[in-house]
This record gives C-alpha cells, sequence and structure tokens, in this order.
C-alpha cells in the first residue's frame, strides 16, 4: 500500500492551517505518495525524461501548496478527499506538460468525436474486433484500457517515446520512417529503421500483454 | 497478420487503435473519492528506472521549492526594511550637515580636542590611583 501509516487527517490538517502547516504538509505527502503521483505522471507523460518527471513532480507539490495556500483545498466541503485532491491536481500538471510538448500538433480536447469514430472503424477491421465488442458488452473494456495504461509506462524510454508518438499522431497511424523523423525531431534521437521497427514491436506486445491479461488474449502466441 | 503496403497490418493498426483510446479516450483526469482511494492503495506501478530516479531526488528540494515560492513575499519585505534603513541613514546623514553648521575641520578640531581632555582625565584617575 502506498500510503503506509499516513493519517489522512494530519496532512488535511496541516493543509488548511498556516504556511508552516502547510509546507509539513507537503512534506508529509511527499514521504508518503511521491511514487503514486509519479505514476500518476507517467501514465500521461509517456516521453518524460527523469529530469522532466521531477519538474512535474515540483509543479504537483507547488500546486497543492498554492491551492491549500489560497484555500482552495477544504475537505467535506469545496473539495473532495485529499486522494483524489492530489490525482487531479497531478492529473492537470502531466497534461500541461503534454500540451506544451506537443502543442503545434494537434487539439487535444477537440477532436474526442472523430478519435472514437476512428478507434471503432480501425478496431472493425481487425481480428481485435470480436474481444472488443465482447469486452463492450460485458462492460470490462474500461479494464482492458486501463491495463495498457498500467503496462505502457512500465516499458523502456525509447519504447515509451515511441508510443506517445503513436497515441499523439492518433488517428494518422505512422509509418517507421515517420515514427524515426518524429523521433529525431521530438527527441533528438536518430535511430536506425530497424532499431525503430523492434521498438514499436515492444509496444504492440504490450497492448497485446493487456488484452492477454484481461482474458482477450487471442494475440498471447503470436 | 497481413502486411499492407505500409507495413502495418489491419490488427497491428488495431492495436495502435487501443493504445489511443487508453490514453486519450478513456483516461480521467479526475476520479471520485472512491476511485481515488482505491487507486493510491495499489503499489505504484512503475518501472525500475523510474524507482531508482525518484529515489536520487532526496527531500532537500521541498525546503527549496516552498523558499523558492515565498520568495516574492520576502523580497519585497526585503526591498522595504532596506528602503526604510536608507531611509534612516540619510536622515542621519541630513542631521550631520545641517544640525550643527560647522564644516570638516573644525569638526577635526572638536575631536582632537576630546581625545585631549579624555586621556587628561585619564592621566589624572591614574595617578590619583598610584597615590592611594
Amino acid at each position: 500500500m502506498a500510503n503506509t501509516n499516513v493519517d489522512l487527517e494530519t496532512i488535511d490538517i496541516y493543509l488548511i492551517g498556516d504556511e508552516e502547516e502547510i509546507a509539513e504538509g507537503i512534506r508529509l505527502i511527499d514521504a508518503h505518495f511521491k511514487e503514486k503521483i509519479v505514476e500518476i505522471i507517467r501514465k500521461r507523460a509517456l516521453s518524460a525524461t527523469p529530469d522532466d518527471l521531477f519538474d512535474i513532480y515540483q509543479e504537483v507539490l507547488l500546486g497543492i501548496y498554492k491551492n491549500a495556500q489560497e484555500g482552495k483545498y477544504d475537505p467535506g466541503t469545496k473539495t473532495k478527499t485529499l486522494m483524489a485532491f492530489i490525482y487531479k491536481i497531478a492529473s492537470n500538471k502531466a497534461i500541461d506538460w503534454l500540451r506544451r510538448k506537443y502543442a503545434q500538433k494537434r487539439k487535444r480536447d477537440t477532436d474526442q468525436d472523430v478519435l472514437i469514430d476512428s478507434v471503432a472503424e480501425i478496431i472493425k477491421d481487425s481480428s481485435v474486433y470480436e474481444s472488443w465488442q465482447n469486452a463492450h458488452q460485458n462492460e470490462e473494456r474500461a479494464i482492458i484500457l486501463e491495463t495498457i495504461r498500467n503496462l505502457v509506462p512500465r516499458l523502456k524510454h525509447r519504447q515509451r517515446q515511441v508510443a506517445e508518438i503513436i497515441v499523439e499522431n492518433f488517428p494518422k497511424l505512422l509509418s517507421l520512417l515517420d515514427i524515426k523523423k518524429q523521433l529525431l525531431e521530438r527527441y533528438g534521437e536518430d535511430v536506425t529503421t530497424v532499431a525503430v521497427k523492434s521498438t514499436r514491436q515492444e509496444v504492440y506486445n504490450k497492448v497485446k500483454e493487456a488484452l492477454s491479461i484481461t482474458g482477450y488474449g487471442e494475440y498471447a502466441d503470436d | 497478420m497481413t502486411e499492407t503496403n505500409d507495413n502495418i497490418s489491419k490488427d497491428e493498426k488495431a492495436l495502435e487503435a487501443l493504445l489511443a483510446a487508453a490514453f486519450r479516450l478513456d483516461f480521467p483526469k479526475e476520479l471520485s473519492d472512491e476511485q481515488a482511494e482505491k487507486f493510491f492503495q495499489q503499489p505504484a506501478q512503475l518501472s525500475k528506472e523510474d524507482k531508482e530516479a525518484i529515489n536520487s531526488w532526496g527531500t532537500d528540494f521541498i525546503d527549496k521549492l516552498i523558499e523558492g515560492q515565498k520568495t516574492t513575499s520576502d523580497k519585497h519585505q526585503q526591498d522595504i526594511t532596506v528602503n526604510e534603513e536608507l531611509v534612516q541613514e540619510s536622515f542621519a546623514m541630513n542631521r550631520d550637515k545641517n544640525g550643527d553648521g560647522l564644516d570638516e575641520e573644525t569638526h577635526r578640531k572638536i575631536d582632537e580636542e576630546r581625545k585631549k581632555a579624555l586621556e587628561e582625565e585619564e592621566n589624572k584617575d591614574n595617578n590619583q590611583n598610584n597615590e592611594s
């Protein structure tokens, strides 16, 4: 458990106190929730380097500090519980980072309908379709997607970069050369086409693994 | 899997679609209290590389981070203090120049006389002590 022995009520009290008390609350949050906060960040910011993670993490703590300082954290009235409060701030800070990184590429929040149609259309033509339909009927689609979100961030750094490029460019499907070009443009990394192909395959394997784990793994023996 | 001209099979496209769906369509920015509690109770799912990075951060940065946040107000306060000191010094300088209306040479002579008087007083005290 991430928050072993932490007294959430104590942190709550610190966060509604004066500046010194809020600072103490931040120290306790760092001591007890650091890994979970980084997990939230990592799931959004796939290509973040360790330095990027540290920067975003500090922004999260500062965000909590500022919100508390401005009286915006008030458990039980204005805001949700501490954990929901932390999740929201961490998620938003990671999205901000991603937006800054891909600012010129697409309008992230305005293309949801197009995305939904594209995902449905592409899956319809594949052997994933039947599994996906079954999952939908059994309301387990969300579990598959959550599993993908849990597995992909644990890939190696280069593989996460490729995953992020695929995600951020969707519904446009990129060729190996496109991915190779973006690796160079975005991350300054000149990778051979062969290496890009094997890296992309590792990303595919993680998605297949998620399908397999959740019981939709006809790809398990590919 | 059947390869298409751009080397991405239909099934691979579907995997990419699932990947995009996972990270762009069905990814809540907020959780309910119950969902958040459940999430935080699970062990963190991080790579070894990320865990190593986290361990290297230490805790010293927090005070610096918070101090940085306070810099503006502290600096503002510091500026006010410095300005007040400057004003006081300025007042004192003005008093020196305008209070007695004497020039530097006169001040020097007064200081010399003061020193002589003090030395004479000290000598007297010493003589009296020796006699007693």
